[in-house]
Formats: structure tokens, sequence, C-alpha cells
């Protein structure tokens, strides 16, 4: 094998890939993390583990552990395709390899945003819940014969910019196979 | 077969079957799919609190006035604080304010006795001893105010007539 016809930003996209897969289920790393008061509930978001637990209760809906195991094969098959078409980027194939694997980050990080922008969206305005996409707010919340204020603290974790990452890489493969050939 | 109609194949079944097996498997209650299961707690999300009775531990000191707070969920809370202001409910005097006596964990489905430590004022202190010394009186709270692990719970309502209270002639 050639190494100067290995697709490097293709390898490089695998790996981190594979890497976002297993540190998103082996270590339940979310992309997104959401903290309401001093651990009393607690959402952990990614388009591959979803959870969401409020005063001890589980308040994930069972479409999101449907939607989790779409993504992961998705993630799973584009890393695999972008590795073999990294290393055979030679052969007929690889191409479509490349095409088969190098949207697929892409499309799982927009509909992960559009997601969870519409879930934010409906928390504002049908529950009256403020959550920021990141930072820290406080939500007053009108419960029966009382008042209540709940800090809710949200933030982008280092896993979601993993995947921004292999997303520009996946781009990169693309755009480096083409000048390979 | 050519390798594009697999790999275009593989692609159309990644997102068909997980979400065609949920659709399956929901076939008869798609919402329940979308909506997680409600608590119980969603509609009732305030702990209650209970007036069990009085303590008084030193005669020249207010009572030290003793709450059962219900933990209804499945998880241990940790009350950070408790405060309200206290007024006499016979004749709506200021007298002072109630505090916790100290952070208080609650176990799940659980419940555990509070303390409020009574600090009066000298016209709170003047009204009880000029109107219910020796005899039984009742207080309201109001404006009571809970911190439960960073979420503030703040009660519009007075909790009315706590008592019997006795304060001690001698």
């Amino acid at each position: 094998m050639e190494v100067k016809k290995i697709n490097w930003p293709g390898l490089a996209d695998g790996l981190a890939t594979l890497a976002l897969v297993i540190f998103s289920l082996s270590y339940a790393s979310p992309w997104w993390h959401l903290t309401v008061g001093q651990q009393l509930g607690e959402a952990n978001v990614s388009p591959l583990n979803f959870n969401f637990t409020l005063f001890g209760a589980s308040m994930t809906p069972p479409i999101a552990w449907f939607l989790n195991i779409s993504c992961q094969l998705s993630l799973i098959a584009s890393a695999v395709a972008m590795l073999i078409s990294s290393f055979a980027s030679n052969k007929e194939y690889s191409k479509n390899l490349i095409n088969f694997a190098y949207k697929k980050p892409l499309i799982v990080i927009i509909i992960f945003l559009i997601f969870l922008s519409i879930a934010i969206y409906i928390a504002g305005t049908l529950l009256q819940i403020n959550v920021p996409l990141s930072g820290s707010t406080i939500t007053t919340l009108d419960a029966g014969p009382t008042t209540i204020d709940v800090p809710i603290t949200t933030e982008f974790t280092w896993i979601f910019w993993l995947a921004i990452a292999a997303a520009i890489l996946c781009i990169a493969a693309k755009l480096y196979h083409k000048k390979l050939h | 077969m050519n390798i594009k109609w697999v790999l275009t194949a593989i692609s159309v079944l990644i997102f068909v079957v997980p979400i065609g097996s949920a659709l399956i498997v929901y076939q008869n209650d798609l919402a329940a799919l979308v909506m997680p299961e409600t608590p119980e707690f969603l509609t009732q999300p305030s702990p209650n609190m209970e007036y069990v009775g009085y303590q008084i531990t030193d005669p020249l000191k207010p009572p030290l006035l003793k709450f059962r707070i219900y933990n209804s969920y499945n998880v241990n809370l940790r009350l950070d604080s408790i405060g309200a202001e206290v007024f006499c409910s016979d004749h709506g005097t200021f007298l002072g304010f109630a505090n916790g006596t100290g952070v208080v964990n609650v176990p799940a489905k659980s419940s555990e006795v509070i303390g409020l430590t009574l600090t009066l004022t000298s016209e709170g202190e003047a009204h009880i001893y000029h109107n219910h010394l020796g005899g039984d009186f009742y207080i309201d709270l109001r404006s009571l105010a809970l911190n439960v692990q960073g979420i503030k719970i703040r009660y519009r309502e007075q909790i009315s007539r706590i008592g019997p209270i006795r304060i001690p002639s001698s």
C-alpha cells in the first residue's frame, strides 16, 4: 500500500467518528448537558444516547431510543466506510464509500441541532420554561399555591466539538479524495 | 450488484428499520412514543408540610416549631434552608421570623421532622407577653420560602393557625 495513496483526512475522520461513538456509548458522554438545580434534574443529550431525569423520574420519550439506534448505526457505518475508503483510495469503489460516508456525521449534527432547538422552543412557548442553548438562567414557574425559581444550566460538551471536527474531516476527506484522483 | 445501490440500501435501512420498529411497537399508542410518562409530582410539584408540634427547651426563649416535611420523589432531597414571617393569627400582629435550624436531608419517598426557630421582634415579644402569656395562641406563617438543592419554592398563601402554642407564664 502506498502511503501517498492513503486518504489521511478520511483516516482521521474514521478514527474520530469511531471515538465519538465509543465515548458516547461506553461513557454515556452527552453532546449537550442540562442541569436543574443542584442534581435535581439532568438531561444528557446526544444523537447517540439520550436520557432525562427529573426528581429521580425518567422523562425520556421512547422515540429517543429508536432515533439513537438509527444515529449510532449511521455513524458506525460512516466510520467503517471512511476507514476502508481511506486505505483503498485507489480502488474503484472508494468513491462510492466516500460518498456514502462523508455526509452522515454532518446530517447527524444538523438533526441533533434541529431537535435541540425545537425542544428548547417547545419548553419556552408551551411550558414557559426558558432553557438557554448554552449558559445559565433562572426560570420561574407557577405551581399551585407556590412560585418556584428553578436554576437551569446547559452546556455543549467537548464530545459535541469532536463531532464537529469529525464532520469537518469528512468534508476534507471528500475534497482530498478528489485531489488524489 | 452495484456497490452504489448496496450502500444506498444500507443508508435507507439504517433509518427505516429503527423508526419502522418504533411505529410497529407503538402502533396502538403513537402519542406514548413521543411523550414520556408524566410523573405524578408534575401535578403537585411542591413538598408537603404538616405541623407536628412545638418544643420549649428554655422558658426564656421562643418555642421551636416542628413540622413534618414529605418527600414524594424518587430521590433524596436536601433542604438547605427554610424561612417565613410569623404573625399572630388572632390579632394579625407581626411577631418575627421562623427559620430552619440547619440542613435537613429527607430520604426518597419518606418524611422528616424539621425544626423552625422563632426569632421574635421586641414588638412581637411584647404582644405575646401582653396578650398570650400563660394561654394558647396560634400563629400564621407568611412568605414561606424553601431552598431545596438550589431550587427556591415560595408559598403565595399563608399557612394559617399553627398551634396551639402555650407560653408558660413563669
